[in-house]
């Protein structure tokens, strides 16, 4: 067996530049630390300095660099609430970014009123609370709230996205209570300490250069553009397995972590439910699909089989409980989809969305 | 609780430092090790904290046994008595569904139960901790303490706690005998600057390699050749900087309450042969493994065969002691031959270029690794086969892992070790580390990532 020398590292007091002892090591030792955390809050001082000039989020509304980060939550309440929308809305759809392209027109054609698609980036189940509650505040009166269900939404182990952490009004919505402008200004200081921010601040100031086309936008009604991605499409050239191994590779970390069904989020969103049916509103939930090449890996990789089977007993037990339509969109064949109607691993495309507007008429009818 | 969390870096550590080194006595300084190192545990899951005492208790109290036995039989029945329960908790909770499937497969009718058993974090370490202070104190190395706190804290000590180095008793006694000195800034200095190296091999370069790796890996799609080779050199620097890093965070920390943590790698990656590899690589289970395992079997004592069986017993253990799985096995396995291969072929390796030498070892380490990361043994076959040319498909490996791998080859043979370099503690230092740790920090923020060794 190889003879492993141990090592230990010796210390040499005069190249660490200490020398003396009792007091004199106390105060070294000190100002040690002092220079350290002086270094690190300057360092932090001139993050946040940048963040808050850059401003690429938009959390600051700094306005002298453009924004490029979208943020679906604040978008949306202003598109809600400008131009009347939120009276003219008779349904709204909520979800995450994989029911974004769901068509509020097809939503007409198919149930007979205007619809607002609210849907937001990683919605979750406390997301869908805070923006029902925030729109019915406004005075929205909708017959029917159309809920796309992630799995992820209903996740036992992370909290809830920062997006909506930063988000007083939101919060204020989902809490009832005036929300702690202290902490969502520690929330938003905080999440522009990452390496995603300096890639926004440095991309913010790329595009201040040089501007560059603009990737997705969202129309009136709450529907989402991808410029880019349509852009290609029309001209042959998209590929939606470009994405793959980023796609993929961010659902494999979402779901690594959930070992169940939150059970808080499954009181929130049976709250949403219990408060639309009082006030008149219609609900369907919907679990969101995702095509078989992601969940073959999500179920080689994570406790997804398991999840997905658990989310399936749950929806239907709840569907007699609180007298809910609930429909199983999680494979591609319950809303007779295709394998190639999407736009990466986890996100439909408009036929695909389209005919899961079908399924839910249909369902429905 | 993991060393790169908000919770550890902003709450834990800096009141206990605090706490710490404004406590004067002895006791009060082992107290605050002992209930900071059950608080770090617990913070996972608080019914394991009962675990890890249980063990702690049956060995202190084992070891005072065997030091007053009057016979060396008495004593002998001592050390068989504590250290049976170790491994069989160790047994129980880590082996037992393993080895029950597999004997079921054996024995279809045999009806053997499952339990839905939970592996407490860290028992693969600690176990080794209390197995290695009781064979000590039986071999007459290390004189049992009586002083319930000084051996509760080197067992819960957290820098150590859940995922190594496997730290023997006599090699922290002395620090812990003279646990109430003054705060040495030099010490200090040294471990924040042997921290926040940890830091960033773990957050910076681990996680980085991980987010790239782990998607070829899940794919089910075949890889092409270049994409199994990246995956293979990713995996191989992501396990390295993780549990180096890990490892280097968990000596800086030592340091902070005046504790030396012996270095647990040095440069493996620059090996010149599979021994050489083995005295450079996690130094601390492998050297416990020849103390306590392949020396007790008989080591090189009985001739070339029973050597060659000690070294494959030994090697067998010490992959199964990594996981519950057939590969973890074949993989201590393969590392018993190469040893014996070694050893047997040691004279004509010795006369190959260095280079050579270094890249064949570096080769062979690879194999292993990819036996390491598997699933299963199918899994493992199927990836080597692509790394030969079968089976490839045509996934290949994003751009970004290829310029990692090759900083990171570049990076094993030309940056130092933290052991290798000498860590400042003046101003321009501090204000180094702080930089060091901002950088870090910008990396970790938001993202919650666990040690690859974390569950062993």
């Amino acid at each position: 067996m190889p003879d492993a020398e141990v090592k230990y590292m010796p210390v040499d007091a005069q190249e660490s530049g200490f020398s003396g002892g009792g007091l004199w090591r106390i105060f070294h030792a000190i100002r040690f630390l002092g220079d350290f955390f002086a270094g690190v809050g300057v360092l932090v001082c001139l993050q946040l300095a940048c963040a808050v000039i850059v401003d690429p989020r938009g959390d600051f509304n700094t306005g002298v660099f453009p924004v490029i980060v979208r943020d679906a939550r604040q978008i949306k309440m202003r598109l809600f609430r400008s131009k009347n929308v939120y009276k003219s809305a008779g349904g709204i759809v909520l979800g995450s970014s994989r029911a974004m392209k769901l068509s509020p027109m097809d939503l007409e054609k198919a149930f007979g009123y205007k619809f607002f698609n609210f849907s937001v980036d990683s919605a979750r189940a406390e997301d869908f609370l805070a923006i029902y509650r925030w729109a019915r505040s406004l005075g929205a009166k909708p017959r029917l709230i159309v809920i796309g269900l992630d799995l992820d939404a209903l996740h036992d182990t992370v909290g809830p996205d920062s997006r909506l952490a930063q988000n007083k009004e939101l919060n204020e919505a989902l809490t009832g209570k005036p929300a702690s402008q202290k902490l969502i200004k520690f929330h938003t200081y905080k999440s522009s300490l990452t390496i995603a921010f300096m890639k926004d601040l440095a991309f913010s100031l790329k595009q201040f250069v040089l501007p560059a086309k603009v990737f997705s936008h969202y129309e009136d009604d709450g529907y989402l553009r991808y410029d880019e991605w349509e852009r290609l499409r029309t001209a042959g050239k998209f590929n939606p397995h470009d994405r793959d191994d980023v796609c993929l590779n961010e659902y494999i970390y979402r779901f690594q972590d959930m070992k169940g069904l939150s059970p808080a989020r499954k009181l929130q969103l049976e709250e949403v439910i219990t408060e639309a049916h009082a006030d008149g509103a219609e609900v369907i939930v919907w679990l969101t699909p995702l095509p078989p090449d992601t969940s073959a890996v999500l179920e080689a990789k994570t406790g997804y089989k398991v999840l997905l089977r658990d989310a399936r007993v749950y929806l239907a037990e709840l569907s007699g409980r609180l007298k809910v339509r609930v429909y199983d969109y999680s494979t591609i064949d319950a809303y007779h989809g295709t394998s190639a109607g999407w736009y990466d691993c986890g996100h439909t495309d408009e036929k695909d969305s389209s005919l899961i507007v079908s399924a839910l008429a249909a369902g429905r009818r | 609780m993991v060393f790169n969390s908000d919770i550890f870096l902003f709450a834990f550590l800096p009141v206990v430092f605090t706490l710490f080194w404004l406590a004067r006595t002895k006791r009060e300084r082992y107290i605050l090790l002992t209930l900071s190192g059950y608080v770090f545990y617990g913070y996972w899951n608080w019914r394991f904290c009962f675990l890890l005492l249980f063990s702690s208790l049956v060995s202190f109290f084992a070891a005072l046994k065997i030091g007053q036995s009057g016979s060396r039989a008495k004593a002998r029945y001592w050390m068989i008595g504590s250290i049976s329960v170790d491994l069989a908790l160790l047994g129980f909770f880590k082996y037992y569904n393993f080895f029950a499937i597999n004997a079921a497969r054996v024995f279809p009718d045999a009806m053997i139960p499952l339990f839905n058993i939970v592996l407490p974090v860290g028992i693969s370490f600690y176990t080794f901790h209390t197995i290695s202070y009781i064979i000590d104190v039986m071999d007459g190395r290390v004189k049992p303490t009586n002083n319930i706190y000084e051996y509760l804290t080197y067992v819960g000590l957290f820098s150590q706690l859940v995922a190594g180095p496997i730290v023997r008793f006599r090699q922290i006694e002395d620090d812990l005998e003279h646990v109430d000195r003054p705060i040495q800034p030099d010490y200090m200095a040294r471990g924040l600057g042997f921290f926040v190296i940890g830091l960033v091999r773990k957050v910076v370069i681990a996680d980085s390699i991980a987010r790239l790796v782990n998607p070829l890996l899940a794919s089910q799609h075949p890889l092409s050749l270049a994409g199994a080779w990246l995956a293979a050199l990713g995996y191989t620097f992501q396990l390295y900087y993780d549990f180096s890093g890990y490892s280097d965070m968990a000596v800086g920390l030592g340091y902070l309450f005046g504790i030396h943590i012996p270095q647990n790698f040095n440069s493996p990656y620059r090996a010149l042969g599979i021994g050489d590899f083995w005295r450079r690589w996690h130094i601390s289970l492998s050297s416990w493994l020849r103390d306590y395992l392949y020396i007790r079997l008989g080591g090189s004592r009985s001739g070339v065969f029973h050597t060659n069986v000690n070294l494959l017993v030994t090697m067998l253990l010490g992959g199964l002691w990594h996981g519950a799985n057939w590969t973890f096995i074949v993989w201590g396995a393969y590392h018993g031959i190469l040893l014996i291969l070694d050893r047997i072929f040691k004279a004509p390796l010795s006369r190959l270029p260095a280079l050579a030498y270094q890249t064949g070892t570096f080769l062979l380490v690879i194999v292993g690794w990819v036996l390491f990361r598997a699933d299963n043994i199918h899994s493992a076959l199927r990836w080597l086969g692509w790394m030969a040319g079968i089976g490839t498909g045509t996934q290949g490996a994003p751009v970004t892992l290829a310029l990692l791998v090759a900083a990171c080859l570049a990076a094993i043979n030309t940056v130092p070790e933290a052991w290798d370099l000498r860590l400042g503690g003046t101003r321009k230092w501090a204000y180094a580390y702080s930089l060091v740790f901002f950088v870090a920090y910008l990396f970790m923020n938001g993202k919650d990532s666990v040690f690859l060794y974390y569950q062993f």
